[in-house]
């Protein structure tokens, strides 16, 4: 049996903007625990969102640059779940009317030009961040984080080889840096990328059940996980067995990936448009 | 209409709400029959109509990217339920993510 | 003092017939002796009298904000730095907010003396006063009755006295159905007209910041002070104000007031059908016509208004999770504990009933079915509306079907009190500004009239209702032994 990886790649590239997303806090990396974290970010009772121009157009400038569809009167949604490093208890996001859609960044793969399409680029806010490892008995949530602008960019599962991914991803890398929208710094977490990966026999159309990857900080961590993967999955469809639709997550150390979250635990994030921000109106001047 | 004692369960886990047995039970009917009631919506033909999200029909204003904020982390530390070492604290989380 | 209207204290206080610290004593010493009203969560005699001093000083020169020294109280869903902001639950029991409100802050910057916050429905929701963590309000004219709510202390404390003025949220009518049910006027603005930073949200496409006093007179002073574009609001409305008061005592000569047939259905109490009629009959004395309308759409009203305000509250309320502020439920084990035993122990019944029915209507399969329907059939309803208002200047209604139920006595069916609401929710799904006036009573409790206009028609519905009350007396009248 042939089988033929399919991949779709989802990079969260942190703006390079002064602010935050929707408050005037920064967005320095590295500042001390909480510091950076205003009473918007922290979720207090009636606190409302105002959003960063520069994010709106450092998405445009993006859009324009993948020779993507610019989308007038997006509007912003809220993805509902808990977790402490969540403080509204729902993430402001893009769902059903993302900014930017429809684009496409051609890569060079070995004298070979490979167009990728990448489906959709959203405006969303950033989350804060769990140490566990800070405190003996409990884990430790630091805000700076929350509410940092991101734009993420989602491809379409056109991506055949880890080697292709990783010639996609350092080309968008190099794009966003160039743009300057963008640090690129893997480190400190600029440009963090998910991977969703199935296999299928070679020929066929329907897809197979993906995993989706995480915790991919460095673009040899990416290379690697989809190489276990790979084997992963058909080590388990040729003797026999079925692929479970999961997430999971890479650790170096051992060089495999191990199940963070089952389909049937997975959240329902009954989006809903978020009634305290209108739409966002695309004039001509932000063509210019 | 939730009408199942399951149903009930996995929006009350979705909302993070629990109840005794009694107080579910009270609860599952309320909102049942807040169901029925809302039900007559459907009575409406919305044929090609677009859902309304915001009273006035306005666009996002823009805020220039400037910070303005400064630390508040005293503040937000005298309101916390449970801050040490300028970090909020939660039962240790097993997983390393998401 | 107390039987002063605002506009006639404000005057009293420049022109030094009193002072502000008499005037904040006088109320303080009020709000003591009638506590068993229950109107107040918090109390800060000693910040208000230390304001009221500030006040007397800067009243000495020759101009000062209209509301410099007044007392005034706001419903404790507005984040105030002085004093906790509760929401009457225990969940907020001993929050204390780092920043203040916009409003909160434009009161004070107009001299206004912040003397505590009032009592509410928890997390405003609740047409009655009795889903508050700090026990129901009674209504001063007849203390086995509620006050209306969700804004029930504000109203209460108005309507006996303790203060000249309020301010209170209205997500589904819960200025005017208090209004209506304490005798006041109470006025809900054009939604993003009034800043909601510092509200504590409800359900934020519906919410709308008000105020409660004696009169349409009164109201035009509060709104000059409360109103405006707030930079820190995405929702907030960027125009220029008129001058309230001086938008008043113009003729209304040729006034079209549209009354729905809606309003009028057989369970409306016989009492508050004849007082909307007797009120017809002067404003057509005046020269206003009557247009009929029919509202078909209006029995929609509330079932589109539940699912999009428990879906919105569902989301807003999740913040509420023992972690940063508020209730925190003590030796969870997991994370997952914490969180849910957390939101258990610091939420109400009706809390919990509304955002288990708001989670369910975003819940996958049942998202289209009941929260997009809602929004589709709200477009319908702003629709029919703006309409209806572009045939005639305002509408008119009773704001309420009956006068204020006992307390207890509505509390068993849920439906059944959301019915209640059934006249004032339009005003919330479509953003249109609405106010309730006294007309009349009922075996000794108080009618309102509700007068809904086109956006941003606050001058003129201010001026229609200052009209009406230059020529009855219903807003003069206060509960006996007050």
């Amino acid at each position: 049996m042939t089988w033929e990886t399919v991949i779709g790649l989802e990079v969260h590239a942190q703006l390079k903007t002064c602010s935050k997303l929707f408050s005037s806090s920064a967005t320095r990396y590295g500042a001390p625990a909480n510091s950076q974290t205003s009473y918007i970010d922290a979720g207090l009772p009636g606190i409302l969102p105002v959003l960063n121009q520069k994010a709106v157009q450092m998405a445009i400038q993006f859009g324009f640059a993948i020779n993507a569809t610019i989308n007038n009167d997006s509007f912003f949604e809220r993805k509902n779940y808990f977790y402490p490093d969540l403080p509204k208890g729902y993430q402001i996001s893009q769902f059903q009317r993302p900014i930017v859609s429809d684009g496409h960044l051609d890569i060079d793969d070995h004298q070979q030009t490979k167009r990728v399409e990448i489906l959709r680029a959203h405006l969303e806010e950033d989350a804060g961040k769990s140490l566990h490892e800070a405190h003996p008995t409990d884990t430790g949530i630091d805000l700076n984080r929350a509410g940092n602008p991101l734009l993420e960019i989602v491809t379409t599962p056109c991506i055949t080889s880890a080697k292709e991914a990783i010639c996609y991803l350092k080309t968008l890398h190099q794009l966003l840096v160039f743009l300057d929208i963008c640090d690129g710094n893997m480190q400190e977490g600029s440009f963090r990328c998910d991977v969703n990966i199935s296999i299928r026999p070679k020929g066929q159309n329907t897809l197979g059940t993906r995993t989706e990857l995480k915790n991919l900080n460095s673009f040899r961590f990416i290379e690697k996980a989809i190489h276990y993967e790979e084997c992963r999955h058909q080590d388990l469809l040729e003797s026999g067995q079925i692929v479970l639709q999961e997430t999971r997550l890479y650790c170096p150390k051992t060089n495999t990936t191990q199940v963070l979250r089952t389909k049937e635990n997975e959240n329902d994030y009954r989006y809903f448009p978020d009634p305290d921000l209108l739409p966002i109106h695309i004039t001509a001047e932000d063509f210019a | 209409m939730l009408t199942s004692a399951q149903e009930f369960k996995k929006i009350a886990t979705l909302a993070h709400l629990e109840a005794d047995s009694k107080s579910a039970h009270q609860l599952a009917s309320d909102v049942s029959s807040i169901m029925g009631f809302i039900e007559q919506l459907r009575t409406v033909d919305t044929t090609a109509v677009t859902p309304l999200i915001h009273p006035l029909e306005l666009h996002q204003r823009l805020r220039v990217d400037e910070v303005h904020e400064t630390s508040c982390v005293e503040q937000l530390a005298a309101i916390a339920p449970l801050f040490a070492e300028d970090l909020y604290l939660v039962p240790k989380i097993i997983e390393s993510g998401k | 003092m107390h039987t002063l209207s605002l506009t006639a204290l404000t005057k009293a206080l420049q022109q030094r017939e009193f002072s502000s610290t008499e005037l904040t004593q006088h109320y303080l010493n009020r709000i003591e002796k009638y506590q068993e009203l229950n109107a107040f969560i918090s109390i800060d005699a000693k910040g208000a009298l230390s304001a009221a001093a500030l006040a007397d000083k800067a009243l000495k020169n020759a101009e000062t904000p209209t509301l410099m020294g007044i007392p005034m109280a706001h419903k404790d869903i507005f984040c105030t730095e002085a004093m906790p902001t509760t929401c009457a639950s225990k969940m907020l029991e001993h929050f204390y907010s780092p920043y203040s409100a916009t409003i909160v802050k434009r009161f004070q910057n107009a001299g206004a003396i912040l003397v505590g916050k009032t009592n509410m429905d928890e997390f405003a929701m609740g047409s009655t006063n009795e889903n508050s963590y700090f026990g129901p309000v009674k209504n001063p004219w007849n203390i086995e009755c509620v006050p209306g709510g969700s804004s029930g202390g504000s109203a209460a404390a108005v309507a006996a006295s303790l203060v000249p003025f309020t301010t209170g949220s209205d997500t589904g009518g819960s200025i005017r159905q208090p209004a209506a049910f304490c005798g006041l006027s109470g006025l809900k603005p054009t939604y993003g007209l009034v800043s909601r930073f510092g509200m504590v949200a409800y359900a934020s496409s519906l919410d709308h910041a008000g105020a409660f006093a004696h009169s349409a007179e009164d109201l035009a002073l509060i709104l000059q002070t409360m109103a405006g574009f707030d930079e820190h609001d995405s929702t907030s409305i960027q125009r220029p104000l008129p001058n309230y008061s001086a938008a008043l005592k113009k003729p209304i000569k040729n006034l079209r007031i549209g009354l729905p047939a809606g309003f009028f259905h057989e369970e409306v109490d016989g009492d508050i059908k004849e007082a909307l009629h007797a009120a017809v009959t002067l404003f057509e004395a005046a020269g206003a016509t009557v247009v009929p309308l029919d509202l078909t759409l209006q029995p929609m009203w509330v079932p589109c208004y539940y699912v999009i305000a428990s879906a919105e509250a569902s989301s807003n309320l999740s913040r509420y999770d023992g972690v940063r502020f508020g209730h925190r439920a003590r030796h969870a084990k997991t994370l997952q504990e914490l969180i849910t035993r957390s939101r258990t122990e610091g939420f109400g019944m009706e809390v919990k009933r509304r955002v288990l029915l708001g989670t369910h209507v975003l819940s996958s399969g049942y998202f289209d079915d009941y929260y997009v329907k809602a929004q589709k059939v709200r477009r319908l309803i702003q629709e029919e509306l703006q309409q209806a208002l572009s045939t005639v200047d305002i509408i008119l209604g009773p704001t309420t079907p009956s006068t204020a139920y006992k307390l207890g006595e509505a509390l068993r069916y849920p439906t059944q009190r959301y019915l209640a609401d059934s006249f004032t929710v339009g005003a919330n799904l479509a953003g249109l500004p609405a106010l309730s006036i006294p007309m009349g009573f009922s075996k000794g409790l108080p009618i309102g009239m509700q007068m809904i206009g086109p956006h941003f028609s606050e001058a003129s519905l201010l001026n229609i209702a200052d009209y009406y009350q230059q020529v009855t007396d219903w807003h003069h009248a206060r509960p006996n032994e007050l």
